[in-house]
């Protein structure tokens, strides 16, 4: 596993440094999901991640997130997550050293509203319920006043599933992004603000990097711990002149790291003291308030600082940090991490860092293990005068005291920031002394407070599409600002792409994670020419296989599970509870939903009279109700006897539909036998003779009680009819046609013909012929007020003969009106077509043969009626009018007038 | 699939069935217990012991949706918080006759790690006490003092690892954490294997159970997370009211041997946050904020408007509050969505489901319908659970409550065995006569609880009749097996013992419960559903048996439980899933 990780991430950086020669580098530690004892048991106050980054596709502006309420399951119902009530979400900004606290904040505070409490849904109707709306307000004087630049924000509903969020029953959206795109406001005073459920932008193994260090894991595959999580989120976009102390846009920066563009940035979330819980389910809050989350600096609260101290740091202000150093410095100036980094610690505990070795005898003189000098023994020397490491400069506050071995690197990244100037450039250009000045690449050093997530404004944005871009962020500038030609040659101030990733504040995509681990290895002091224990000073080649290692470490987890999106808010959608994030799948095919039994008294007496063959036994029917093809009747199993013998049977059913199914266990039909089913009146509805195999079943169900029309006895029941001859039905009052049904009781044909009139000639069915030679029966159903009555009793036929080429169709003839015509509106009618057809293609051309009109016209039930509209081209004359239905071609000739 | 399937069969065979029904798991249940996940009380079950059947088994499950990769600080029991088990055995003493208070305290025992687990150490290491009330909570005795609660099943490098704990197993801890109180009782305090499993995703997204047009597939919602178990086991004699064993039960339905459980968690009234975070300081009385009997109570039956406070009320203030909390039960919201009269058809998942709208020709149990109700009074209910003489008002208060017969006894006052609560075999047609018992946890005392009658026997959990369909199952068989179906004769039949008679962890109560929302017990009963008349052969019509094959497709857990104490399936492993 390491070795594929370690070939599969390093492979830029690795090249890069094997070119030519080095890097330095960073460090931090951070984010924060469940990071405290207390703020884990209070997840609506947890603030897990806060991002800041110029914002690519408008680069004269920041974006700052924070995000809250860690590991929401999207599927997390009835009651989904969002922010909480009575807390003030707070995004603080420091911008000028000469100012105490903070120049800039951002309040947030939410309320929620049931839009109907008689549901435990979340959405029915287009109602939502624990419906969150926020105000911002916003302070430009240390919180003493606060102007409202947002009443009523939005905050978008939970992507709970698609029948919630698009469904009628629900709120009806055209998707969830367009309620996301929705809820972006701009405040009264010019920021761009989002406010709500987004998919969770941090990525890392939880459960590899908390079970003692493990990452990557040495057995077993990485996992990003926060995928398919969603967070609350709260997105600001600034304008730059907005955020500088002096009101300044980017463009008058002196250069692109011009120090009077350094912002530091923190968030938090505050309650108030006292929290009264009451008898009937509700709850007071009242008191100050008390801040109870806080996140600066990704991971620091939740792997720098110890168990022990967890709780109080998350009730500081960074404001607070320098005056708590007794407890809080030595965390960071002697990291627990690093004792897994140090073979002479508990590096041997840890196999997953063992890529990871702090230098203990960095130039064959500094030990920057814990409890060890670091450059201490510099402190006050010539050689770092005029450096950060000078009294004169900075104070005490990068060599603080001895045996503090990393306040000069972890420290600074996380509580001052990293100044440009000695030893904090690059080693690039220093000759081998890593005090003297050397190439800039960082420059975010606001030292009036601690744990802030720092960016200089002035770095110019590297394109997330760019080839450049890296998840290492500063660490990939400082290996192309020592290795790359482009770079490397002078010590002059120059962009290098990724000069505006972590810990330069910190855009979505970086990997902190290994970014942290990477520095607490060293890394920032070797770029800085604090090269690792492996390099003899005086060598041409400082990148030795300490260092790769260093450079080729990960976690295993390298990027986000989704894509971010490339404009605000830059976080991808929440995941949808409804969606593969919601749960284990399990395989389920739900049984189908029957129709009522049909519980009515069995009022239809039929017969069913048989004539079986020799092999009786052989023979079985049942009566299935077609709703939902269960047996209402059945019997079978006769006697075996030569010739066979006539069996009745009673069968009484509830008024319904149905089909009867005949089964011959031999497989060889009834021979020289047969069967009819009849009403109570003898009235046959099928009359099948027994040339069939193992089944005998008509092609469409039955209804009983039967219909009151029939074929008349004259043409009943004939077996010398030809394809020529009509046959005729008993008309019934008011109806307006009449439908025949010609079938083979055994299923295999099944022909319905609609006619305005009482008759039908057997040839008139052009598709699906009358098969010749078969004993078909004949049922003939009303059309009364544009109702079908049910088919009446059958009869049998049989048609002889040849059939007929001619396309005589029977009275399907092509009727126009008004023709001719004159206000261009004509109508077509043909009737007694093919049943099966469902559409009539219309051609209509000029003397000329020019083709006017082409429409496909819908139709159904053997009857096409429609009415064309004639354009204004329609000029005076003769027209040829085509209709094309089943293949059959009707002609007819149409005057305008 | 399995179970279906045998249900279906049985039906088809012969005839006839029955029924019960519930409503509950809570998780994220009420908007303000949501924000409190420590003092959310998630599941409770209680049965009787497959491998010990003269004790009685509760389960009272807290903190849900349980990452288990949830690090550094993983989630445990907190501090401050009464976690209490409540059980009732008695309608003559008002409130609870035997009360269980946990209460957990946690220390570090190496502060200068971030990690949980190190070089043997533990953080947020947790210890409990076991307080026990025989009197009403009037006085306590304290049973368990020092109550190991086993760490986070982090990871083999912190379990079994040497730079860890070093422990043979994480079994083993689990195993060495079960504990023997002075008063009797076993008990096991710690994470586990979250044992409800419900497509959460789907149901919740407009009631989408099983899920339509998802290509087949449906989702477990807490499949590998986890939870924080409270388990007692308890000997029945202490458990009766009488100190009874079970042997000495009259018979298998013996009303003496009713219990009512329900589980709760209480926060002190004031809780001022300390600054410096220095933690925050709690005073003042005790306040109920999460509480459990029925699953799904106030998950899905109270609405959103009520449920917070639904969980600060106990089950014996329940019936005072009868104006709040009553209509959600005669006339619950799930009815409408099983109801095409309603919004029957916004739900399509339910479409198997269809409550009664005129059973028997004559019944109408749709929301705002009568039910049952026009009978009151009259000459057919008299002896019946339903005669004011009897009963009072209770099953029948008022017009316009039609599920007061049905839902209302399930989830507040328990079934009694007593006309028209037994099932249809021997009533000749009357759902109104007496036929043969299925059901007896009638304890009147009080309202939300998990009723358990403990003389009911053990259905073995391999037996081959044993059943996640709880007491439909024993009410199909009972209907249709030959074996139980020839007289009314009070005969054993196999998961009797099933939920709503008390919870197994295996029953399927999802499904249980929306298939009595959609009229299973009424039909059970013999209030067969609308498409039957006598003119059929069976009364085991389309719809019911729509209503028997209903399944959200989650019917089982996603690990399989232990086969002794305390049953519930070791907690997911973080770096294991």
């Amino acid at each position: 596993m390491k070795t594929n990780t370690r070939a599969m991430h390093a492979s830029p950086l690795q090249t890069l440094a094997l070119a030519s020669g080095l890097l330095f580098a960073l460090g931090a530690n951070a984010s924060s999901h469940r990071e405290a004892p207390l703020i884990a048991n209070d997840p609506l106050a947890d603030n897990t991640d806060v991002y800041a980054f110029r914002s690519p596709d408008n680069p004269n502006t920041i974006t700052i997130i924070a995000n809250y309420v860690p590991m929401q399951l999207p599927h997390g119902g009835p009651n989904y997550y969002s922010f909480g009530e009575n807390i003030r979400y707070e995004v603080h900004i420091d911008n000028d050293v000469s100012t105490a606290g903070d120049d800039i904040i951002y309040r947030f505070t939410f309320n929620k509203v049931n839009q109907d409490g008689s549901t435990f849904f979340n959405v029915r109707l287009g109602q939502q319920n624990l419906k969150t709306t926020y105000t911002l307000s916003r302070s430009i004087d240390g919180g003493a006043t606060f102007q409202t630049v947002v009443t009523n924000g939005i905050v978008p509903v939970n992507n709970i599933g698609p029948r919630s969020i698009q469904g009628g029953a629900g709120l009806g959206a055209s998707s969830y992004a367009s309620l996301m795109a929705a809820a972006v406001t701009t405040a009264s005073s010019g920021e761009k603000v989002f406010c709500g459920p987004v998919e969770d932008p941090f990525f890392v193994d939880l459960a590899g990097i908390f079970d003692l260090g493990d990452a990557p894991r040495q057995m077993g595959t990485p996992k990003d711990g926060l995928a398919c999580l969603n967070v609350s989120s709260i997105v600001i976009q600034v304008d730059i002149s907005t955020l500088q102390k002096d009101g300044l846009n980017v463009s008058q920066a002196a250069n692109i790291l011009d120090p009077a563009f350094v912002v530091g940035i923190w968030a938090s979330a505050s309650r108030q003291q006292m929290r009264t819980l009451n008898t009937n389910g509700t709850v007071n809050t009242s008191g100050n308030w008390v801040q109870v989350s806080r996140l600066g600096m990704p991971l620091t609260n939740e792997a720098v600082i110890p168990i022990g101290s967890k709780d109080l740091w998350n009730s500081l202000t960074p404001y607070e940090d320098l005056a708590n150093i007794g407890t809080f410095g030595n965390y960071f100036y002697n990291p627990e991490l690093a004792l897994y980094m140090d073979d002479d610690q508990f590096g041997g505990a840890v196999p997953a860092f063992s890529p990871l070795r702090i230098q203990r005898n960095s130039l064959q003189a500094f030990d920057f293990g814990n409890g060890q000098s670091g450059l201490y023994p510099l402190k006050g020397t010539a050689a770092v005068a005029g450096t950060a490491l000078d009294d004169a400069i900075f104070g005490t506050l990068l060599l603080p005291a001895d045996n503090s071995p990393r306040s000069v690197d972890l420290w600074p990244i996380f509580h001052t920031g990293v100044p440009n100037l000695a030893p904090y450039q690059l080693a690039t250009g220093k000759g081998g002394n890593p005090l003297a000045n050397g190439k800039p690449f960082i420059n975010n050093f606001l030292p009036n407070g601690g744990d802030m997530l720092r960016l200089n404004m002035a770095v110019p944005v590297t394109p997330r599409n760019s080839p450049a871009f890296s998840s290492e962020g500063i660490i990939a500038a400082a290996v192309a600002g020592l290795t790359d030609p482009a770079y490397n040659t002078t010590t002059t101030l120059q962009f290098i792409p990724n000069m505006d990733g972590f810990p330069n504040g910190r855009r979505l995509e970086d990997d902190v994670t290994r970014i942290e681990l990477q520095a607490v290895g060293g890394v920032a002091l070797a770029a800085i020419g604090l090269w690792y224990d492996d390099y003899t000073n005086g060598d041409p080649n400082p990148v030795t296989q300490d260092l790769l290692d260093v450079l080729t470490y990960s976690s295993g987890i390298s990027a986000n599970d989704v894509a971010f999106q490339t404009s605000f808010p830059y976080e991808a959608m929440p995941f949808s509870g409804a969606g593969q994030c919601g749960g284990l799948a399990i395989a389920y095919t739900q049984p189908t939903v029957l129709p009522p039994s049909n519980g009515a008294p069995c009022t239809e007496n039929l017969t069913l009279t048989i004539q079986t063959d020799n092999f009786g036994s052989e023979t079985s029917w049942e009566v299935r109700r077609v709703a939902d093809n269960s047996v209402t009747a059945s019997g079978g199993g006769y006697v075996d006897t030569p010739g066979g013998t006539v069996e009745v049977e009673n069968i009484c059913l509830p008024i319904d539909a149905y089909d009867l199914i005949v089964m011959d266990a031999g497989g060889n039909g009834i021979t020289g036998g047969g069967y009819v089913l009849a009403d109570a009146m003898g009235r046959r509805i099928i009359d099948a003779n027994g040339d069939f195999t193992s089944t005998s079943q008509a092609p469409n169900e039955w209804y009983v009680p039967i219909g009151q029309t029939f074929v008349k006895p004259n043409w009943c029941d004939r077996t010398d009819l030809v394809l020529a001859n009509f046959i005729y039905c008993q008309g019934v009052a008011n109806a307006t046609g009449y439908q025949f049904w010609f079938f083979d009781p055994h299923g295999s044909y099944s022909r319905r013909i609609l006619k305005p009139t009482t008759s039908v000639r057997l040839n008139s069915m052009v598709t699906s012929p009358l098969p010749l030679n078969m004993d078909l029966n004949v049922r003939v159903r009303a059309l009364v007020g544009g109702n079908y009555q049910q088919f009446g009793k059958a009869c049998r036929i049989n048609v002889a003969g040849v059939r007929s080429v001619q396309f005589d169709t029977d009275g399907a003839h092509l009727s126009m009106y008004p023709n001719p015509n004159r206000d261009g509106q004509l109508n077509l009618t043909i009737e007694n077509l093919s049943e099966e057809a469902t559409t009539a293609q219309v051609e209509i051309f000029d003397a000329m043969g020019k083709r006017m009109l082409n429409e496909q016209v819908a139709m159904g039930g053997g009857t096409l009626n429609t009415v064309l509209s004639l354009g204004g081209d329609f000029g005076t004359g003769m027209y040829l009018v085509n209709v094309r239905v089943d293949g059959e071609l009707f002609t007819e000739r149409l005057i305008r007038e | 699939m399995k179970h279906r399937a045998f249900l279906v069969s049985a039906l088809l065979a012969l005839g006839v069935f029955s029924a019960p029904w519930a409503r509950a798991s809570s998780h994220r249940e009420a908007p303000l217990i949501a924000n409190d996940p420590l003092a959310d009380n998630t599941d409770l079950y209680c049965f009787r012991n497959p491998d010990d059947p003269n004790t009685i088994t509760i389960i009272a499950n807290y903190i849900p949706a349980q990452l288990a990769f949830g690090g550094p600080n993983y989630a445990s029991f907190g501090e401050g918080i009464r976690y209490e088990v409540h059980v009732d055995n008695n309608t003559s003493t008002p409130g609870d006759d035997v009360t269980y208070r946990f209460t957990f305290t946690k220390t570090n025992q190496d502060p200068s790690t971030f990690f949980n687990i190190r070089l043997g150490q533990q953080n947020l290491l947790t210890r409990y006490t076991m307080e026990k009330s025989t009197d009403g909570g009037a006085t306590w005795i304290t049973a368990i003092m020092n109550g190991v609660v086993p760490p986070p099943n982090i990871g083999a490098r912190s379990i079994e690892g040497g730079a860890g704990l070093g422990a043979a197993s994480y079994a083993s801890l689990m195993t060495a954490a079960i504990t023997t109180a002075t008063s009797g009782e076993t008990v096991y305090c710690g994470p586990s294997d979250d044992a409800f499993f419900v497509d959460l995703g789907g149901i919740f997204d407009l009631g989408d159970s099983p899920r339509q047009n998802n290509g087949g597939i449906v989702r477990d919602g807490l499949a590998r997370t986890n939870v924080h178990s409270i388990c007692i086991k308890i000997p029945i004699n202490m458990l009766q009211k009488d100190g009874l064993n079970v042997s000495s039960a009259v018979n298998i339905l013996d009303p003496d041997f009713v219990i009512g459980v329900w589980a709760s968690a209480s926060r002190q009234a004031v809780n001022t946050l300390n600054s410096m975070g220095g933690g925050s300081s709690d005073s003042g009385a005790w306040i109920q904020v999460s509480r459990l009997g029925m699953p799904l109570t106030n998950e899905a039956v109270v609405p959103v408007g009520s449920k917070d406070l639904w969980n600060a009320l106990t089950p014996y203030q329940d019936l005072a509050n009868i104006g709040t909390f009553g209509n959600y039960f005669y006339n619950p919201e799930l009815a409408l969505y099983m109801d095409d009269s309603q919004f029957g058809g916004a739900v399509p998942a339910f479409a198997g489901l269809r409550i009664q709208r005129n059973s028997l020709g004559a019944f109408d149990f749709g929301n705002g319908g009568n039910g049952l109700y026009p009978l009151k009074g009259t000459s057919a209910v008299t002896g019946t659970a339903l005669d004011d003489a009897i009963f009072g008002t209770l099953l029948l208060p008022a017009a316009g409550s039609p599920r007061s017969v049905d839902l209302w006894p399930i989830f507040h006052t328990g079934v009694p065995n007593l006309a028209p609560y037994q099932l249809a075999t021997g009533k000749g047609g009357n759902p109104l006569a007496s036929g043969k018992p299925f059901i007896n946890n009638f304890l009147p005392n009080g309202g939300d609880m998990l009723r358990l009658n403990m003389a009911v026997p053990v259905t073995q959990r391999t037996d081959p009749a044993f059943s996640s369909e709880g007491i439909i199952a024993a009410a199909v068989a009972g209907l249709t097996d030959p074996l139980y179906n020839g007289d009314a004769s009070l005969q054993f039949i196999p998961n009797m013992d099933g939920f709503p008679n008390g919870r197994r962890l295996e029953d399927d109560v999802t499904r249980i419960e929306l298939q009595a929302v959609g009229g299973v017990a009424l039909a059970a009963i013999g209030l067969w559903m609308d498409d039957y008349t006598t003119n059929l052969p069976s009364p085991v019509t389309n719809l019911l048996l729509n209503n028997l094959q209903y399944s959200t497709g989650v019917e089982s857990n996603d690990a399989p439980f232990q086969t002794t104490f305390p049953y519930v399936a070791a907690p997911w492993r973080g770096t294991a899933i």
